[in-house]
């Protein structure tokens, strides 16, 4: 069987085959990144708006943020998982959610 | 939002920023992270905690202005209002700093896609001048 890239070394941990799958193919972390942020914001989404009808969607953006971030910083102690670029607009578009949440707050609310 | 919700809502942004700035720079510095976190964090990070010292100072003053200020006999009006003027310029700041590291990091520094951010600032702007008139005119400022 012929793969178009280079299999990862399953033996050394988890972290190494994750390192290896990141060696092959460029896009897996900010992939696995985005499918977490997806996860919480749509999944919090369509569970609020399935609950009370209607859906915080800055609340759930900021709180997916934050997961993202939570997940991404300890991907940092293992070399070549992720790189600056990618912190760095994590953060970014963390603190940019937290601008649109702490701004679009109606009256009666947080 | 009123005037004091969005003094509020700046604010917590602010202390937000700080505390996720100084969180991930932390974290990277007491960890041995493999990633170094560029100069533009750094600067960031201790722009925003400037700011925060600012505020912090500016409200002081503010409130002391308030229990200082006085009111004449049979005009009505406080002869000083600094009460509401404090923090505006630090806050300014602390966004346009916001807008800074959304610039450098998510559009590369590049001039050409800083129209996006240009547009959120009018709008930010314009939102911040009509609740300036509704409460100019005496509406509910909240």
């Amino acid at each position: 069987m012929v793969n178009k890239y280079n299999l990862p070394n399953t033996t050394g941990g988890i972290d190494q085959a994750l390192v290896g799958i990141q060696e092959s193919v460029s896009i897996f972390t900010p992939m696995l990144l985005f499918f977490i942020f997806c996860i919480v914001l749509l999944g919090g989404v369509m569970a609020q708006k399935r609950r009370i009808g209607y859906a915080d969607f800055p609340m759930w953006t900021l709180l997916a943020s934050v997961s993202t971030l939570c997940v991404a910083l300890p991907m940092t102690l293992v070399e070549g998982l992720i790189n600056p670029l990618m912190l760095g607009v994590i953060v970014t578009i963390t603190l940019a959610s937290g601008l649109w949440f702490f701004l679009t707050k109606d009256r009666g609310e947080i | 939002m009123g005037y004091i919700k969005l003094l509020g809502g700046f604010l917590l942004v602010m202390i937000f920023s700080i505390a996720i700035v100084s969180y991930v720079v932390f974290y990277t510095n007491d960890n041995a992270s493999s990633v170094n976190l560029d100069q533009d964090f750094n600067d960031f990070n201790s722009d925003l905690q400037a700011n925060g010292t600012l505020y912090y100072n500016e409200v002081n003053t503010s409130s002391d202005n308030i229990f200082k200020s006085t009111v004449s006999e049979g005009s009505q009006t406080t002869v000083s209002g600094q009460g509401l003027k404090g923090g505006i310029s630090t806050l300014y700041t602390s966004v346009s700093s916001i807008f800074d590291l959304i610039s450098s990091k998510i559009f590369g520094g590049d001039p050409r896609f800083t129209i996006f951010l240009t547009m959120i600032g009018a709008f930010i702007l314009f939102v911040m001048a009509v609740y300036f008139i509704k409460m100019w005119i005496g509406a509910n400022p909240d």
